[in-house]
């Protein structure tokens, strides 16, 4: 009998959690994607893209969701000023892409990042982008195939190429004691004839969550692949002693980073190992003939050696920004060196010496030979 | 192993045995009566016993030697032809004997029957059917043992029907439950006890169980707890079960209930004892495991292959059957963030135009199909396949477009019932479905958290509950590996103790050596 009182009493006392916080679907306000802008007067605009209901209406030709914004001093201010306009309860569990325009993302965004890392609600593994204009525009498109500009973005950022953010890998970067965050950035193909279409078209890096500058896709690649984790890209190599080009989707690609640091010289040696597909050849190779793949193969790992390159130079020279996390490869290796470095580490940085080594490897060149 | 530990004494409505029957004038130091060698005494005394029973007849008639006799028997439970060839005529035409002397001596061609040499014993074998001869100038009466009690053929269980096994199922009268169960083990080890209960009924209760298989402390326990049944009419199993198990507040049953015969010998093999009792068809096995109500004849008479995943099939089943409405009203109500995305948009379409929180809906649904459940149980036959099926689609669609529920909440229902309808015993089935409702509860008013506690305070029961002293949970917990595989799954007989002869199948042309278990 003791054993029920105690389980009354325990009852009792979760009857303070009570169901005060059940929350009917309908009550809901879920939002899709949200937006963060900034206003002529330096305040900050949020924009959220919401579901609309159309049970019991025309389904068709209806459209899924509407974007509404309010402004505020800070993002949690501009929160409560869209709360005060909805009939529902903001709900940010679905939201699956965070949109950061151009200007606020020059005056910094870790700010605001903190109000979506901080609570429960937003998922840590929604995406992150920066637009080139406002991100509002973006959200307020509404693509031919998906049922949301958010869907397609998160589509994309998904799609398989390694190029895609989340929320919690970018506070994971700002965590770092470089501080320098890479995010993609994302426009807007002009329309065409379903509709304009949200894109990525590069990486923008951010220094303690400031906008530093942009890495075209070129660039963007390279740094995917230092950070070893470039995925299914598909490069097109031109062969001019062939006179064509040849196609080639990665099937595999890998980087190991050795460090080195040698009488207070910084070095890195990087070897880039790649897999590929053969998809399309127009050049008078034959794929058939191992000699040949052998070519396509040397131009491959030239091509991405290039790369590397080009994503290095913008890196160490142009913006001074440790976008490849070098600084954590040489914290493991060199902790100590690195302690003494840690300071000044855009100087050092930009000083390390890069020694790329790239080979690739045909895997499928395929059975066609249309040059017999 | 203990095993009345949680078991009390119990005693119920008034108690004693042949109460009103006892200390007649002249009883000795027993309190009963015995016979006088005047008919005449003996008469007077039963007839004021019999008074009112018009069923019961005393048929005068004259022994060959001018001797008087009295043939007491009930009409209709006699073999009357038998009673007349068998018992009469000898009697009546046969060659003179003398006085003292047994009539079953070359007399009466019966094969049954005792002497008796008590008021109280003939007024019960009267009772149990047997015509008795009272004897002038004898102080002992003949019963003869000619019952014949209308009864039930042996049919097909309805409730425990099989595709492929025996239809063989247990009837009212228990010497032919008894004589089904020697069918199937023929051996003198297969033990039967027989008891009477109900002071008033004094019903025919039998304990079967095979000695040296089943534990001795298990048999004197059953037994102890028979001893201490004080009750007036045992009418069924279910009374007895009642009044056997070891948690009698617990939802859970306690003791298996079967109509097969051959479910009560495979129990009898496992070393438990079976309990028949005379007017339910239902036998009563002690003592069980939560996984006896979740195993099928089916899954030994087939394959082990099939066995194995329908057991998968009924475990899964089990618990969406128990937690299947509550899982959906705490997600839908506190944790919309973990249904999928488009799902969820899909829901709010739905449950737009509903006037209920989800709580209330899935109340509303699960009470309504648990009354048509219910009401198709009185549904006479013909009528009674249509009106389910055609009820529960129409009533749920019709519901839908009225907008008192929404589309998803109709498919969950679907999905518990017939998930309730997996489990094979009927005793389980319905404690599951009884449980749902407090978990449903529990889990509206705190979300997953709340389903949870449901769970975890009906977990703490089943871990402590006990079987005549049996685990509940067992062989999971106490955790016992070997017993474990026949939990999990169904494992093939050749994996078990059961073997095969090396020789079998090989025609060595050569005679076999004999048998020699």
């Amino acid at each position: 009998m003791k054993v029920y009182r105690l389980l009354g009493v325990v009852l009792l006392l979760l009857g303070l959690t009570g169901c005060w916080d059940r929350k009917e679907i309908n009550d809901i306000a879920i939002i899709t994607a949200a937006g963060v802008d900034l206003t002529e007067d330096k305040k900050v605009e949020l924009s959220v893209q919401l579901y609309v209901n159309h049970a019991g209406r025309q389904q068709e030709e209806a459209d899924q969701t509407v974007v509404q914004s309010a402004t505020g001093i800070t993002l949690a201010d501009a929160v409560e000023s869209l709360q005060d306009t909805l009939s529902a309860q903001v709900f940010w569990g679905h939201t699956e892409v965070f949109i950061f325009g151009r200007d606020i993302a020059r005056t910094g965004i870790e700010g605001h990042v903190d109000y979506f890392f901080r609570q429960p609600g937003p998922r840590g593994l929604a995406y992150l982008f920066v637009s080139r204009g406002k991100a509002k525009d973006i959200l307020k498109q509404k693509p031919p195939l998906e049922r949301s500009s958010s869907k397609s973005l998160e589509e994309i950022a998904k799609a398989q190429k390694g190029e895609g953010v989340t929320l919690k890998e970018l506070a994971q970067m700002m965590e770092n004691p470089a501080k320098v965050s890479i995010i993609p950035l994302v426009a807007t193909l002009p329309e065409q004839d379903g509709g304009p279409v949200p894109y990525i078209y590069g990486m923008g890096v951010l220094k303690k969550g400031k906008w530093a500058g942009q890495m075209d896709e070129r660039e963007a690649q390279g740094v995917l692949w230092l950070r070893n984790r470039i995925k299914f890209v598909m490069i097109t190599i031109p062969i001019e002693k062939h006179k064509g080009y040849v196609s080639l989707k990665m099937v595999r690609g890998r980087a190991v980073l050795s460090p080195q640091v040698k009488n207070s010289k910084w070095s890195m040696q990087v070897k880039l190992h790649a897999e590929y597909d053969v998809r399309q050849n127009t050049t008078n190779l034959n794929m058939t003939i191992p000699a040949d793949v052998s070519i396509v193969e040397s131009y491959a790992a030239a091509y991405t050696r290039s790369v590397i390159k080009a994503s290095l130079n913008k890196a160490q020279n142009v913006l001074h920004a440790d976008v490849f996390d070098f600084s954590g490869v040489f914290h493991r290796k060199y902790p100590q060196e690195w302690k003494k470095a840690v300071a000044n580490w855009e100087r050092t940085f930009s000083e390390i010496e890069v020694d790329i080594q790239s080979t690739a490897e045909v895997l499928r060149p395929g059975v066609s030979n249309p040059h017999q | 192993m203990i095993f009345s530990r949680s078991w009390k004494k119990r005693k119920l409505r008034s108690g004693g045995h042949l109460s009103s029957l006892s200390f007649q004038p002249g009883s000795d130091e027993r309190g009963l009566t015995p016979l006088s060698f005047e008919l005449e005494r003996n008469l007077h005394i039963l007839r004021n016993i019999f008074a009112d029973c018009t069923d019961v007849l005393f048929h005068d008639f004259w022994i060959s030697g001018g001797r008087r006799a009295i043939l007491i028997y009930i009409n209709g439970t006699a073999n009357q032809e038998e009673l007349n060839q068998q018992v009469l005529t000898p009697l009546l035409e046969g060659r003179r004997r003398s006085a003292g002397s047994p009539l079953f001596h070359g007399i009466i061609p019966v094969a049954s029957g005792s002497e008796i040499g008590t008021i109280e014993e003939t007024v019960r074998h009267v009772m149990d059917g047997n015509p008795v001869i009272l004897t002038d100038g004898e102080n002992t009466a003949t019963s003869v043992g000619l019952t014949k009690w209308e009864t039930r053929s042996v049919e097909e269980p309805i409730a425990e029907s099989v595709v492929r096994g025996p239809r063989e199922g247990f009837v009212e009268t228990v010497d032919i439950n008894t004589s089904l169960l020697r069918k199937r083990l023929r051996t003198p080890l297969l033990k039967m006890k027989s008891y009477k209960l109900g002071s008033i009924s004094h019903t025919e209760v039998v304990i079967a169980y095979l000695q040296g298989v089943a534990e001795k402390a298990l048999v004197d326990e059953v037994e102890k707890r028979l001893h201490s049944i004080r009750i007036d009419g045992v009418l069924d199993s279910g009374d007895l079960e009642e009044l056997l198990q070891d948690n009698p507040y617990s939802p859970f049953p306690q003791l298996l209930s079967t109509e097969r015969p051959d479910i009560a010998c495979s129990q009898l093999l496992e070393g438990r004892v079976v309990i028949l009792v005379e007017g339910s068809p239902i036998a009563v096995v002690a003592p069980t495991t939560f996984y006896s109500f979740l195993q099928s004849p089916e899954d030994y008479y087939e394959r082990y292959f099939f066995g194995t995943v329908i057991r998968w099939l009924r475990y899964l089943f089990l618990f969406i059957a128990l937690l299947g409405p509550s899982f959906y009203v705490a997600i839908v109500s506190f944790h919309q963030e973990m249904i999928p995305t488009a799902l969820l948009l899909t829901m709010a379409n739905s449950r737009e135009l509903v006037p209920f929180p989800a709580l209330l809906e899935a109340l509303l649904m699960e009470i309504t199909f648990e009354a048509l459940r219910e009401a198709g149980v009185r549904l006479p036959k013909q009528v009674g396949a249509a009106v389910s099926i055609v009820g529960a689609l129409v009533i749920g669609q019709a519901a839908i477009e009225a907008g008192l529920v929404s589309s998803p909440m109709v498919m969950v229902v679907a999905i518990t019932g017939i998930a309730s309808f997996i489990i094979p015993h009927y005793t389980l089935g319905v404690a599951i479905r009884i449980l749902r409702f407090p978990i449903m509860l529990l889990s509206g008013i705190f979300g997953i958290m709340g389903l949870m506690l449901g769970l975890l305070m009906l977990l703490t029961h089943l871990f402590t509950l006990r079987s005549f002293g049996v685990p509940y949970l067992s062989p999971l917990a106490p955790l016992n590996l070997q017993e474990l595989s026949d939990v999990m799954a169904r494992v093939p007989l050749w994996m078990t103790d059961a073997s095969v002869d090396e020789h079998r199948g090989k025609n060595t042309g050569r005679d076999q050596e004999p048998d020699t278990t």
